[in-house]
């Protein structure tokens, strides 16, 4: 699998609080990359040392396989854009100004394109207004089409919905979906509202304690998350054969403990069960949402 | 760096702040002509080195908005992201604060141009030579601003210390320069009528004038004063002190902003 970005054991501290505690990721080519994680785990940390906009302590970064601390990282950083916390844009300046600057910081020979980077984050009639002016939504939308100029291969965007109202999420969701279809634009998308995420990333990563606990595709959390019935048995081994017997997907979780996936005949599952000497303890439906499995996967227990 | 110049410049080119402070600058000027007409300054020549005091002001506040804009607008990230490196970036401001300085004293000198050579006559070819050494004496102020503006990220923090920077080098330069110039001998009057010089007291002598001098040389508020007051030390050893302020403030901006964790 190709890769965009590669962190390895990436280590980060302000002071005696570290940050990031040997952090290693890997984001694939054409992906929309979650990075989930609660308030303090270090996503924006992260992303800042990966736009170069602060330094690890140890570790490494590879952008398109360069190393940071390489002369040709410059050239890898060129094809990536980003938004940071905030969008950064120039306030007192309208939309289509705020491009040209980006454009000259970038050396484009022309302004070209600047018209369809409006039309694509939806700010083509903002005409003269200053973003100064702007709604949180447009000002969010700008500070992505800032990200845009230069035809990046790679967009960051940390917690780009923080703060939007519903129509500026389905609209900025919108615009992620459109430029990974679209334009084949990698993402990497940083949010700890889940469900948000769940809508679009086509993988997770998880960060907790300034680590990444888990990386799965988006089928590997669907499977996880799906519909279950948890079993609690006094034996383990009746279960696999009876759930065999009946052509049943399941996963075992202990000596006593099973998942079973899929619809079930409860009444025909405790009768066979009954049959081969096997008592039910407890059975319960689970509907894992992506905040169930977060808060399962950095909750109490650990991660390994 | 060129890219970070043009884009540099395209926002002073639309900065009503940069024009505001021309316009001020211009009309100081011209309205230190009349002084000149009716005697109360010396001569044109004094007249015309001024620039470094209203041209330094301005730099301060200038350089410590605009880009301060940088840090609070959140732009700079936009310079680091797509990989323009950080020395680049400090140098590009850095060249970018000298040639505002340059347009500036351009506002200053442009009513003497226009209006003061022909009706006062031309000045003399020493003011010329002190025209040169004041840009570069302005140039080190830039690079004091400039390393201030990078190293802090608060726009207002920024422009109080540059502020007060510009003010205490100008009122420090004046108090050495007012110790430097006590006369050597006072007249002493006697109860007889007359008088007899008798050594000042306050004057100065060996190595506290030597250190005095070096200090009045090094802080450009204390060139700014003795172009208008007069050198007390040789006109062209000023530079030399010039250049060397821009050496170390432009190293040490670069090593803080090198290592600055950017939020």
């Amino acid at each position: 699998m190709e890769y965009v970005l590669r962190t390895n054991a990436v280590k980060k501290q302000y002071g005696k609080y570290t940050v990031l505690n040997g952090l290693s990721m890997n984001v694939p080519k054409g992906s929309i990359y979650g990075l989930v994680g609660k308030n303090g785990s270090g996503k924006t940390t992260l992303i800042r040392l990966i736009c170069g906009l602060q330094h690890p302590d140890m570790g490494e970064i590879e952008i398109y396989g360069v190393g940071y601390r390489f002369q040709e990282a410059s050239e890898a950083r060129r094809r990536m854009g980003a938004v940071v916390e905030t969008p950064s844009v120039y306030l007192d300046m309208s939309a289509e100004d705020n491009l040209k600057q980006q454009y000259r910081i970038l050396g484009m020979p022309s302004f070209d394109g600047i018209g369809e980077i409006l039309r694509l984050v939806g700010l083509e009639n903002t005409e003269k207004k200053k973003a100064k002016n702007f709604s949180l939504g447009m000002r969010q939308r700008l500070g992505i089409a800032v990200a845009l100029a230069g035809e990046p291969d790679f967009l960051i965007l940390d917690e780009p919905i923080n703060g939007l109202d519903p129509q500026g999420i389905v609209e900025i969701r919108e615009l992620i979906l459109k430029l990974n279809r679209e334009k084949g634009i990698t993402v990497l998308v940083s949010s700890h509202i889940l469900d948000e995420l769940s809508k679009i990333a086509t993988h997770f990563g998880f960060i907790d304690g300034g680590k990444i606990v888990k990386e799965l595709s988006a089928e590997e959390v669907a499977n996880a998350c799906r519909k279950c019935l948890e079993i609690t048995v006094s034996d383990v081994k009746p279960l696999i054969k009876v759930l065999d017997a009946m052509n049943a997907e399941y996963s075992v979780q202990s000596d006593t403990k099973a998942k079973i996936f899929g619809e079930t005949d409860i009444t025909e599952l405790t009768l066979a069960l009954h049959k081969n000497n096997c008592n039910v303890r407890s059975l319960h439906e689970c509907d894992e949402s992506l905040e169930a499995f977060y808060i399962e996967l950095v909750g109490g227990k650990t991660n390994e | 760096m060129n890219r970070l110049l043009t884009a540099n410049f395209a926002r002073i080119k639309r900065s009503k702040l940069f024009w505001i402070l021309c316009g001020i600058i211009f009309v100081f000027s011209v309205l230190l002509l009349p002084s000149v007409f009716i005697g109360r300054i010396d001569s044109i020549d004094v007249a015309m080195v001024v620039f470094v005091i209203p041209a330094e002001i301005a730099c301060a506040i200038f350089i410590s908005l605009f880009f301060g804009a940088d840090y609070s607008d959140g732009t700079i990230r936009n310079k680091l992201i797509v990989g323009h490196s950080r020395w680049k970036i400090f140098v590009a401001n850095s060249l970018t604060s000298v040639i505002c300085a340059l347009v500036f004293m351009a506002f200053y000198v442009a009513p003497f141009v226009i209006i003061g050579f022909p009706c006062l006559g031309l000045p003399t070819a020493e003011t010329f030579k002190t025209l040169i050494v004041g840009i570069l004496t302005l140039f080190s102020f830039c690079t004091i601003y400039t390393m201030f503006s990078m190293m802090f990220e608060n726009k207002a923090v920024t422009t109080v210390i540059n502020l007060l920077f510009a003010f205490i080098l100008l009122i420090s330069g004046i108090l050495l320069f007012c110790f430097l110039m006590q006369p050597e001998f006072i007249p002493s009057y006697n109860t007889d009528g007359g008088y007899v010089e008798i050594p000042n007291p306050d004057y100065i002598t060996g190595a506290a004038r030597t250190v005095l001098k070096i200090i009045l040389n090094i802080l450009p508020g204390g060139q700014a004063i003795q172009f208008i007051f007069g050198a007390v030390s040789p006109l062209y050893v000023l530079p030399i002190y010039s250049f060397g302020i821009c050496a170390l403030c432009t190293a040490v901006g670069m090593m803080v902003f090198e290592k600055k964790n950017i939020k």
